[in-house]
């Protein structure tokens, strides 16, 4: 192309950018005037705008107001605001100028597709919301440059509170706005939409004087719930009002009526009192978790600041009606709106409210609860053994005197539980067709834990123990580098369980170091389970968040540093996996800068996975000193303990990625001996214990990387020595161990490298692709996807 | 490094001396390599941000704020845009040299690490397409470097080459356009 043949196109291709997705096709045919090469060109560039979405954007892209400007069939009239979702928009509709419509466009960010998918899914529960003090959601659709957008009622007022505030309404006043409210929250929960996001400035009220509720049911189409579709992106989760958000919102729990009422809870407080229930200090998730899940709000009459209510009036029921719409606890919030407002009523019509002064009501259930777990837990052992003589026992009534025995045997409970999840399983996990086996006592394990759970009522010890239980059952569901049963998603959820035990295991025992250490824990074992780097991330920094507060509340504390350096560890890894090496590199560093000189096994991995983020931004002099570091500590640790397999192993994989890099710096002799101590290792470990499969399948690898090294190196005969040996070591391993496809795995990994070795060193593909075909045979039976083996495939096929 | 020199020569550049370019130059380009060092670096999309955030850095750094306007400003961007491309081009070959090393493709670290893989922004093949836009118009590739690689907006980036927002904003357009078109090619050898 020409630059002038350029000039043309663009004129062209930015007046076409500019019109309608309908309008495009007329105004090309007037444009190129027959012109068939410019318009081909014109319609492949719009193509390529398109799709070009974030390409090359800055990263805050500056949004443009579209004031005067058209969103689909409506003129837009003004920027009205800025959410953490988008942009609000006033707008009338172009054949219709007298309806004002609100219209959300939403970011250029967020997901679209899902989105749109959500919309239309939403849609037909939206539309059977028709109330007068909800504001309708009349339309939506898509944006010339694929932006979706709502079209909502427009709603000129002023939020509920500053409403009452600008006329200092009275306690009664402000309760019968409230009702209003209430009333259409309630048609909303009949027809089956949670609103997500009831807040003051989504309650304004008109000229009217009414209330009209905004973005019913928004919330669900703009942020889908962890697990529903996709994890609630951290845009999402910040989009969050986290003043008026309950508990098991900011947790990223599933959502329900419940949620609402706490959100109507919480703006009931501000209405009344004018001030927010809580006070955060900062605004990070760690910190809105921490405040929304523990600390009590409070006393609406304690804080009364409104103007025309007085803490006098408050005092008493309306303290206990706003108290049971704010509990933590989902069960002990009103169930329903209906009875909520049904309490505001009795309470202007002087009855007696059924909303309990909290304190003693609390302290009884606590009691009923702990007698209960006992009893709970006593039950499930006595099930459990199926000993007729137990569950006559427990008939005969778990008493106040017998609370001993009843721990006693609570205790018990709590040991098969134990036994099943440590002992039993480690036994068995090695055995020949074991899986079945292991998965049964896993789930029996869970259930245990989950009627464990369930009774836990407030007894943080307890609690405590339950959620270890299910960071180690989660262990064995599918933690990466454990044995384990491959199922994350499993994992993740007893992971979530653990976690919401601690949570209320802190509220039992506010500042609890010990439980602060278990819950920063379950965040780490979460963040290595994370479905995405941003998940990932996300638990990581928790985990941080949590230690580093104890490190400054203990700076002496051996063990809170430990959590310290695994925390700063699980923080690098959750950036490496986004490939975001530097700052992977940096986290590294501050863990090794914490790891204490005892643990050696620790200072070694930090150094080693340094080493590897150096080595993956191409920072290899570094690399190899990080892993020059690492061998010697590995070194000492052999020298130390000469029966630790474990030291043995890792001091191998040192020598190995040591060979790598030095073959990327063309040390190539260098390289290769790095590679026989590896194998020389591995040799002697798989001569210790012929039956483990970790030592077998280390050897076979280590094998054919000497062979690739070799091959590096020229030195065809002894490379293709080394291959014969991989193969025959991963043979032997299908022979001869319990579980055939570990040894599968060996040779599937095996092949393909040999096969490589033969594409790009020798330059044979005929030999090659026989290779690479038992590999993909291989990869086939164990349906495992290997597109790196297609690949290779049709490297070779395509010469 | 001396903060005082380069504000004093970003304002002597943005006043018409020509020789203080010269100068400044060496001395943000010093800043940025040491600030990339530390912070390297990922070859993702997200580029953006790290590159932007990279002349954030630099810019507070060297420039003492209070003697200077936005306009300053956006010519202190303008310099660090092109040194950023720079540096990254340069990062992202010691790689792509890296990986071509002795030992071939297939060889990986022997690590019990998670394995990740992310789709990369290739930063070569895009300093190759821009150089081939800058054949078409110089201008219009500048305006790119601006926007991608100092993250300036619009309205920056016309003060920055003393031309119109309008344009600006026609040129940011189509050379997205004409630039995704040729990338989204450029795994198959088009272009």
């Amino acid at each position: 192309m020409t630059a002038e043949r350029w000039r043309q196109v663009r004129e062209v291709l930015y007046a076409a950018a500019e019109q309608d997705a309908a309008a495009r096709a007329e105004f090309l045919r007037e444009a190129c005037d027959g012109d068939a090469g410019l318009r081909e060109e014109v319609e492949r560039l719009l193509a390529a705008l398109d799709e070009s979405g974030a390409f090359l954007e800055p990263a805050a892209p500056a949004e443009r107001d579209l004031s005067g400007g058209k969103i689909g069939p409506y003129l837009v009239l003004e920027r009205a605001g800025q959410g953490g979702m988008g942009t609000v928009y006033r707008a009338v509709r172009e054949d219709d100028y007298r309806q004002e419509v609100a219209i959300k466009l939403v970011k250029r960010e967020v997901e679209t597709e899902a989105l749109t998918a959500r919309f239309r899914r939403e849609r037909q529960a939206l539309a059977r919301l028709n109330h007068p003090n909800i504001a309708r959601l009349l339309d939506g659709g898509t944006t010339a440059d694929g932006r979706p957008y709502l079209v909502m009622e427009w709603v000129e007022g002023t939020s509920i509170t500053e409403y009452a505030n600008a006329r200092k309404l009275g306690v009664r006043e402000r309760l019968g706005l409230f009702l209003t409210v209430c009333d259409a929250v309630a048609h909303a929960h009949r027809n089956l939409v949670v609103h997500r996001d009831l807040k003051p400035s989504n309650l304004p009220i008109t000229a009217a004087g009414a209330p009209k509720l905004l973005d019913f049911g928004i919330a669900k189409i703009l942020a889908p719930e962890a697990g529903e579709e996709e994890a609630m992106t951290v845009a999402g989760g910040l989009a969050l009002t986290p003043d008026y958000a309950s508990p098991e919102q900011v947790r990223g729990e599933p959502l329900t009526t419940a949620t609402d009422i706490y959100s109507l809870g919480a703006t009931l407080y501000e209405l009344l009192t004018g001030v927010r229930p809580h006070r955060f200090e900062t605004r990070t998730p760690p910190e809105i978790e921490r405040v929304v899940c523990e600390r009590e709000a409070a006393l609406p009459s304690a804080v009364a600041r409104a103007p025309g209510v007085g803490a006098s009036a408050l005092r008493g029921d309306l303290d206990n009606i706003v108290r049971k719409a704010m509990e933590k606890d989902q069960g002990r919030r009103y169930s329903h709106v209906d009875e909520f407002a049904a309490d505001v009523r009795r309470y202007l019509e002087g009855l007696p409210v059924l909303a309990r002064p909290w304190a003693v009501g609390y302290r009884a259930r606590k009691f009923v609860a702990r007698n209960k777990a006992l009893a709970g837990a006593a039950a499930a052992v006595v099930v459990a053994l199926a000993a007729g003589l137990g569950l006559t026992l427990w008939e005969a009534g778990v008493a106040r005197h017998q609370r001993e025995a009843a721990e006693r045997r609570f205790e018990l409970a709590r040991r098969v539980a134990d036994s099943l999840l440590y002992e039993i399983n480690d036994r068995i996990q090695d055995l020949a067709g074991s899986t079945a086996a292991r998965e049964l006592v896993l789930r029996r394990s869970l259930e245990y834990l989950d009627a464990l759970a369930r009774e836990s009522g407030s007894n943080a010890a307890l609690q405590r123990d339950v959620a270890n239980a299910y960071v180690r059952a989660a262990m064995l569901q599918g933690a990466p580098g454990v044995s384990n049963l491959g199922n994350p998603a499993a994992a993740r959820e007893s992971l979530g369980k653990a976690r919401s035990l601690l949570e209320s295991a802190l509220a039992a025992a506010p500042g609890s170091a010990e439980i602060r250490r278990d819950l920063a824990r379950a965040y780490r074992e979460s963040a290595q389970l994370g479905r995405d780097g941003a998940e990932f991330e996300r638990h990581a920094q928790a985990a941080l968040a949590i230690v580093e507060e104890l490190r400054r509340e203990r700076p002496g504390d051996a063990g809170v540093l430990g959590d310290l350096e695994r925390s700063e560890f699980t923080m690098a890894r959750s950036m490496a996996a986004q490939a975001r090496y530097g700052e992977a590199a940096a986290y590294y560093r501050r863990a090794l800068a914490h790891a204490g000189a005892a643990d050696a096994q620790n200072v070694a991995l930090d150094q080693k996975s340094l080493g590897a983020v150096l080595f993956k931004m191409g920072e290899l002099e570094d690399a190899l000193k990080e892993y020059a570091a690492a061998t010697a500590t590995d070194e000492a640790r052999v020298k130390a303990e000469a029966a630790n397999g474990r030291a043995k192993l890792d001091l191998s994989y040192d020598y190995a990625d040591t060979g790598l890099i030095l073959l990327r710096l063309k040390r190539v002799d260098e390289g290769v001996a790095m590679y026989r101590r590896a194998r020389e290792l591995r040799v002697q470990m798989k001569a210790a214990d012929p039956r483990d499969a970790r030592a077998a399948s280390a050897l076979v690898s280590a094998e054919w990387r000497l062979g690739w090294a070799l091959g590096v190196a020229g030195d065809r005969a002894r490379a293709g020595e080394a291959f014969r040996r991989a193969v025959k070591g991963a043979e032997e391993m299908i022979a001869r161990l319990p579980d055939r496809t570990v040894g599968m795995r060996a040779l599937a990994e095996a092949s393909w490298n040999i096969g490589e070795s033969y594409r790009q060193q020798r330059g044979s593909c005929a030999q090659a692709v026989l290779w690479l075909e038992r590999a993909r045979g291989l990869y086939r039976e164990l349906k495992v996807p290997a597109p790196r083996v297609e690949e290779s495939l049709a490297a070779c096929g395509g010469k | 490094m001396a903060g005082v020199g380069v504000t004093a020569l970003l304002l002597d550049w943005s006043n018409g001396d020509r020789g203080a370019l010269e100068r400044l130059m060496p001395l943000v380009y010093e800043e940025l390599r040491e600030i990339a060092r530390r912070h390297l670096s990922r070859e993702d999309p997200a580029h953006t941000l790290q590159s932007t955030a990279l002349v954030h850095e630099a810019y507070l750094r060297l420039v003492d704020q209070k003697r200077v306007q936005w306009q300053n400003r956006a010519h202190f961007f303008a310099v660090a845009a092109q040194l950023v491309r720079r540096i990254l081009l340069d990062h992202a070959r010691r790689r792509h040299a890296a990986k071509r090393g002795g030992a071939g493709t297939v060889l990986t670290l022997d690590e019990g690490l998670v394995a990740e893989r992310q789709r990369a922004l290739d930063v070569v093949a895009l300093d190759e397409a821009l150089n081939a836009l800058a054949e078409l118009d110089a201008q219009q590739a500048r305006v790119v470097e601006l926007r991608f690689f100092a993250g300036l907006t619009i309205a920056e980036t016309a003060e920055a080459m003393g031309i119109s927002g309008a344009t600006v904003q026609r040129d940011w357009i189509t050379a997205k356009a004409w630039l995704f078109d040729r990338l989204k090619g450029s795994g198959r050898g088009a272009g």
